[in-house]
């Protein structure tokens, strides 16, 4: 783990993972990029919105046999409603996402080596392939960037917005979603299952006054 | 387990605390990041807890179509995770109508309580595609198949609480039901967006003692589209039990048809005479001793066969099988009865009896013979007699016995399930008539 420094306050700033380019100060709330071994202070973070989300930056869990660490999270939000993406890193190196919406989580990880159609595609089909598994559109919405908090592998933008399909799969709980950024050619693609705080077998969640 | 967080305080929920734009009253959320849609507590004004300045999605009617039988925001404990009630919708389908409960856990996510006449299910969200259309009528998940109970459209009447989805008195979405009971399969359908929820039964006095009501619930009417048959479960009991009685009851009667001796121990031809002449057969009055046979292999039952061509006659042969050594007989009497016409025939020109646990020895045959209807003056009777046969009358005895009480239970349960199928479009049991 590296800690430096925040160039705004000089509290200590950890980044667990290598792979992580951006971090929020938990101190003064500044927005830090991390560039090697250089980090520069690109303003302040607004306040985050008040939930009650169990899960916080520690928290840890077991998927597939491998320990996560939860190290960061981002707040989306659309015309219904707002979510969590939490950022994963895991022991042996990989990161994932937990995400949380609805009181339902979804762990996912980015999908490699598959060529994702454009978005026009998804405007006449319902299905898309991954290997052998046939994946069909179940919602389709534009979302923006709300705020985020602990580290992330990219800058996250306050103007970000993008289109997300989300997909079902005749398999229980397996899940594909695809990100396509407003601004950015490529799009994001990444695939995971429906679970559970207790299938995750999470610790150090937050604890919430009155609740079990 | 999860295991929360030890070094660190708890969090006291915060409240989001706003007024309500059309009544003025304090309107407050307390699922903070999922509530988008909220009712004022006083006016019932649909609100949005998404906008910044809580805009009215839908005024607020005070009367209420239908009182909560579980007020909103009360807490239960149900299947080990303790719940609050969040919100309260009530939803119609033609004259039908219905109430649903939706639940709520940080840890666990939300549930929905579905009660329809007073019987309750509890519903999960799943996440998975079907291959569905209007007109399936069999679904299958985790390899249970499902069949069509209801389809519809489904109304908003009333909406009180907070939700995570839009929703407002007017709504419809498509609705379909398949069972499984006590599990369901629901499916929601609005705009092109499908949710699929697996639900079960849960027994009325349950949800009285989780969510502690005082004053109990409206007793349940008819029977519930996901409720269990008990006979159906005593059926599926008592059926396991026939089968494995006549699993036992076939190796029993194999082992007998194979080890049975079926011997024949004796044979004769005796002959009936009308009593005119009372001297007949040397003076023994029309009466039959056979000659000393002996039996041998084991304690067995025998059997006493005979045979006559008789017709619209009968004759009873009064018989004893006798120790030879003791002079004790054991009765083996019977009956030869048989009448026809040209279209028509009753009784056996053979009959047989059993005489049981007959030990080893010497025996004879000690038969008087009586007679009636259109006999001849003289009829002969073949008679046979054997050791250690298969008897089929206990096996059928003992399958009516074991077949009376799934028989019974089957019954049941069939009327149970006519009952559950009458609130149905798609009953098993009637047929409709263009």
């Amino acid at each position: 783990m590296l800690t430096l420094p925040c160039p705004s306050c000089g509290g200590p700033l950890n980044f667990r993972s290598k792979t992580s380019l951006f971090t929020v100060c938990e101190y003064c709330r500044s927005s830090i990029i991390k560039k090697n071994a250089d980090i520069e202070s690109i303003g302040k973070m607004a306040e985050l919105p008040a939930d009650l989300s169990p899960i916080q930056i520690g928290s840890r869990g077991r998927f597939k046999g491998s320990r996560f660490y939860v190290a960061g999270r981002i707040i989306y939000s659309w015309d219904d409603g707002t979510w969590n993406e939490w950022y994963l890193l895991f022991d042996n190196g990989k990161t994932g996402w937990l995400a949380e919406a609805q009181g339902e989580f979804i762990i996912s990880f980015p999908l490699e080596g598959q060529k994702i159609p454009p978005i026009e595609f998804f405007a006449h089909h319902k299905h898309f392939k991954v290997d052998s598994q046939k994946f069909s559109l179940s919602d389709r919405k534009n979302i923006h960037y709300i705020g985020s908090e602990g580290e992330l592998p990219f800058k996250a933008l306050k103007d970000y917005k993008s289109t997300v399909c989300d997909f079902l799969s005749k398999e229980d709980d397996l899940f594909l979603t695809i990100e396509y950024p407003a601004f950015v050619e490529k799009p994001f693609a990444y695939v995971g299952k429906y679970t559970s705080l207790k299938r995750l077998k999470m610790e150090n969640i937050r604890l919430l006054e009155g609740w079990s | 387990m999860v295991k929360k967080s030890k070094n660190k305080d708890k969090i006291k929920p915060t409240l989001k605390s706003f007024n309500c734009r059309s009544c003025g009253s304090t309107v407050n959320i307390k699922i903070l990041g999922n509530t988008i849609n909220v009712t004022c507590s006083s006016c019932k004004a649909i609100i949005d807890a998404n906008d910044p300045n809580f805009k009215i999605l839908q005024e607020g009617t005070s009367k209420r179509t239908q009182e909560p039988e579980i007020p909103l925001n009360s807490r239960g404990k149900l299947f080990g995770v303790l719940w609050e009630v969040t919100g309260f919708l009530v939803k119609s389908d033609g004259p039908y109508y219905w109430t649903e409960y939706l639940l709520f856990n940080p840890y666990h996510g939300y549930r929905w309580l579905v009660e329809v006449d007073g019987h309750f299910a509890f519903y999960k969200r799943i996440h998975k595609s079907f291959a569905y259309n209007t007109y399936t009528k069999n679904i299958s998940y985790k390899s249970n198949g499902y069949k069509i109970y209801n389809r519809g459209l489904a109304k908003v009447e009333y909406v009180e609480g907070e939700f995570f989805w839009r929703v407002k008195k007017g709504d419809t979405t498509e609705v379909a039901d398949f069972i499984n009971p006590p599990y369901g399969l629901s499916c929601e359908q609005k705009l092109g967006e499908v949710n699929w929820t697996l639900g079960h039964h849960v027994d009325q006095q349950r949800v009285i003692d989780a969510f502690k009501l005082k004053d109990g619930l409206l007793a349940s009417a008819g029977v519930g589209a996901l409720q269990p048959s008990p006979a159906r479960a005593r059926f599926q009991k008592y059926f396991k039990t026939l089968v494995a009685s006549l699993a036992i009851i076939a190796i029993v009667q194999v082992l007998r048809m194979v080890h049975a001796d079926n011997k024949l121990v004796h044979s004769d031809v005796i002959e009936y005479t009308r009593s005119i002449s009372p001297n007949y057969k040397r003076g023994e009055s029309n009466s039959y001793k056979s000659e000393v046979f002996s039996i041998s292999g084991g304690k067995s039952n025998v059997k006493l066969w005979a045979k006559s061509k008789i017709r619209n006659a009968w004759i009873y042969l009064d018989a004893l099988l006798v120790d030879a050594k003791t002079q004790k007989g054991i009765p083996i009497s019977l009956e030869i009865s048989y009448y026809r016409g040209y279209d028509w025939s009753e009784g056996s020109l053979d009959s047989s009896k059993f005489a049981y646990n007959v030990p080893d020895g010497d025996y004879y045959l000690n038969i008087k013979t009586r007679g009636g209807g259109s006999l001849r003056n003289s009829e002969l009777i073949t008679i046979k007699v054997y050791r250690d046969t298969i008897i089929y009358f206990n096996l059928i005895f003992s399958l009516v016995l074991i077949g009376i009480l799934p028989l019974v239970t089957y019954l049941a349960s069939f009327n149970f399930e006519t009952q559950r199928w009458s609130n149905s479009d798609y009953s098993p049991y009637v047929h409709w008539d263009n």
